[in-house]
């Protein structure tokens, strides 16, 4: 993508919201362009002090990229910076490899130390494919002693799973709701995004339905000539794409991005009767399409792990909330827990007279 | 494989947001400990708290949102004091023990905020079964060590102290008085040791899963200790005051538990 292409974005994003527009830069490694997102970067916080736009930015990198540096960078404009890592070391370098097929552990395990020490708060996430779910408790213990505090676990959807395999899963996620428990008595203070997410669906069930995915409504992905979809899946193929929603130049073709969303939005033919279907991801029309083709069709694999994670997160809430543990109680009930959380922590950080 | 929709799904048995501000103490009477001893935190915590309860306490009980479980379903002991002490022989500090009147009008008053009203008293929960037990020295290879078993035989049904038909709620409150009846195993010295949380606990877990549906709570008293000889000075009413008035402050915070607890089953 180039400067002039970006600044566009930017630009389009600005008048898209009246509040803080966030500006996520994916790829492919989006660190391979550092140049690019410092210009890009700069260029929002020029907008922000001529008054002509407010911006939050993000990137999510594998670390091979990642240096003092850039966090250097990040953290003097405010950047926030995610990476991915699998876990334990059997985990991490299943999959994660690098282009000559070596493994990534070794190396990337400093830096993930590098972008902790400099940002405690960093999001980490991990992706479960099937040979690795055997992992999943342990690479997340892993994490979570290492200092990461933002969990994040994504299935890859795609995989080809077998209910062998979702058997595996399905066993992990138990143990990790076990561990889920152990820390919050513990008094460990962590964002474990499979449960956080399905407790909050029951915890706040009268807005719950506010915050799910809503395809082609809260975001936009832009691609390198500036072409406009309803999300980053769908990004190729310009306008011969069904997906394209518009261009930089010419703006949202509204009619078409109305239809994308009401397809996405029909009720999925096997959830009408389902029990959970409330709590449900079902409505990620992005992760539908991915895995089964359609906006509207759920993956089987989706359906099994929302399932799972489900059970797992309301027996947590059970044992906790019996047990009126003090910061489960806090997490999910006190709205003003992440004001406090930071007030302590800030407290921490003052040197003691 | 094909996605396969969930024909029934159990409610979840911990309460939503809007549950829990009907209770906007709840958030104040568990604190996490590291905040209880930040002074900026703990006084951001009450303002804060004081904007998000902007909805009244319910008066009144919006009635059971599920019908009553099959058998007996047990709250945990909700922990508020130690209750334990002991009497007799050379015990230089005794315990302060609430009266049963003392703490059943506790108790009473505060479910009754809650909706429920606790009319039945002393009602044979018929169904359960308490046994009696005994304390046995048992020797061996490595010394004599003290276990309590089971007579035989022994059992009666629990006579709740407390009962609300209409919401299926029952209590037993486990006081010194009736320590005996509700736990205390027989022993042959004229030292006498309390543990009334132990025996509340043990109770439920006799009681769980038997009888008819209802939900029961465990009570117990508190015991707040009236502190040494040394600072009773020569008041001891005062002091012994003091204590009974700290154990209701903590049998009132058992029982605001279980009012949660009660939420999060749907039973009011």
């Amino acid at each position: 993508m180039s400067l002039a292409t970006a600044r566009a974005a930017l630009q389009f994003g600005s008048r898209l919201t009246e509040g803080s527009c966030g500006i996520v830069f994916f790829g492919g490694e989006p660190l391979l362009h550092k140049g690019l997102i410092r210009d890009v970067v700069r260029s929002g916080r020029d907008m922000e002090r001529e008054g002509s736009g407010r911006f939050h930015f993000k990137i999510t990198t594998n670390g091979l990229l990642l240096d003092e540096e850039f966090l250097d960078f990040a953290i003097r404009e405010d950047v926030l910076v995610a990476m991915s890592f699998d876990g334990v070391q059997e985990a991490q370098d299943r999959h994660r490899r690098t282009v000559d097929g070596g493994p990534t552990y070794d190396l990337l395990l400093p830096r993930l130390r590098l972008l902790l020490a400099r940002r405690p708060y960093a999001s980490v996430l991990t992706v479960v494919n099937p040979d690795t779910a055997p992992f999943l408790a342990r690479s997340l213990a892993f994490l979570q002693a290492l200092g990461c505090r933002y969990l994040i676990v994504s299935l890859n959807y795609a995989a080809a799973w077998t209910e062998r395999s979702l058997g595996v899963l399905k066993e992990q996620l138990a143990e990790l709701g076990k561990l889920y428990v152990q820390w919050t008595q513990e008094g460990r203070k962590f964002y474990l995004s499979p449960f956080e997410v399905k407790i909050s669906s029951h915890v706040n069930r009268h807005c719950h339905r506010k915050e799910r995915c809503e395809l082609a409504q809260r975001q936009l992905s832009v691609d390198p000539q500036g072409y406009l979809y309803p999300c980053v899946q769908f990004t190729k193929a310009g306008p011969d794409s069904a997906w394209c929603i518009g261009d930089l130049a010419s703006g949202i073709d509204e009619a078409k991005r109305a239809r994308i969303h009401a397809e996405s939005e029909r009720v999925k033919t096997p959830c009408a009767d389902c029990a959970i279907v409330d709590r449900c991801n079902n409505s990620c029309g992005c992760l539908n399409w991915q895995t089964t083709g359609s906006v509207h069709e759920v993956s089987p694999v989706l359906c099994r792990y929302e399932q799972m994670t489900l059970a797992v997160a309301d027996r947590i809430g059970k044992t906790l909330y019996a047990k009126r543990d003090p910061l489960f109680l806090h997490k999910h009930y006190n709205a003003a827990y992440p004001v406090l959380s930071l007030l302590e922590e800030a407290g921490d950080e003052t040197p003691q007279p | 494989m094909i996605p396969r929709p969930v024909k029934r799904h159990r409610e979840p048995v911990y309460p939503t947001r809007l549950a829990v501000l009907d209770d906007p103490d709840l958030l104040l009477r568990h604190v996490p400990g590291s905040w209880r001893r930040n002074a900026a935190v703990m006084g951001a915590l009450a303002a804060l708290l004081a904007t998000q309860s902007c909805a009244p306490p319910s008066a009144k009980s919006r009635g059971p949102t599920r019908p009553l479980p099959a058998t007996a379903v047990v709250a945990p002991v909700f922990v508020h004091g130690e209750g334990r002490g002991m009497t007799g022989c050379v015990v230089s500090v005794p315990p302060v023990f609430l009266s049963e009147e003392e703490a059943l009008v506790v108790i009473t008053e505060e479910l009754s905020k809650a909706g429920v009203k606790m009319t039945g008293r002393n009602v044979v929960l018929e169904g359960t079964a308490i046994p009696r037990r005994y304390q046995e020295y048992v020797g061996g290879s490595g010394g004599y060590k003290t276990e309590i078993r089971e007579y035989p035989g022994k059992e009666e049904p629990l006579n709740a102290d407390l009962v609300d038909g209409e919401h299926g709620v029952a209590v037993e409150y486990v006081a010194s008085y009736d320590y005996a009846l509700t736990g205390e195993p027989d022993h042959g010295s004229t030292l006498r040791a309390y543990d009334l949380q132990g025996a509340a606990r043990w109770v439920g877990e006799k009681v769980a899963g038997t009888g008819k549906g209802m939900y029961l709570a465990t009570f117990y008293d508190p015991t707040a200790s009236p502190g040494d000889q040394e600072s009773w000075g020569k008041d001891w009413q005062k002091a012994n005051q003091k204590a009974r008035d700290e154990s209701k402050r903590l049998l009132r915070l058992q029982v605001k538990d279980f009012v949660d607890w009660l939420k999060g089953q749907g039973a009011i």
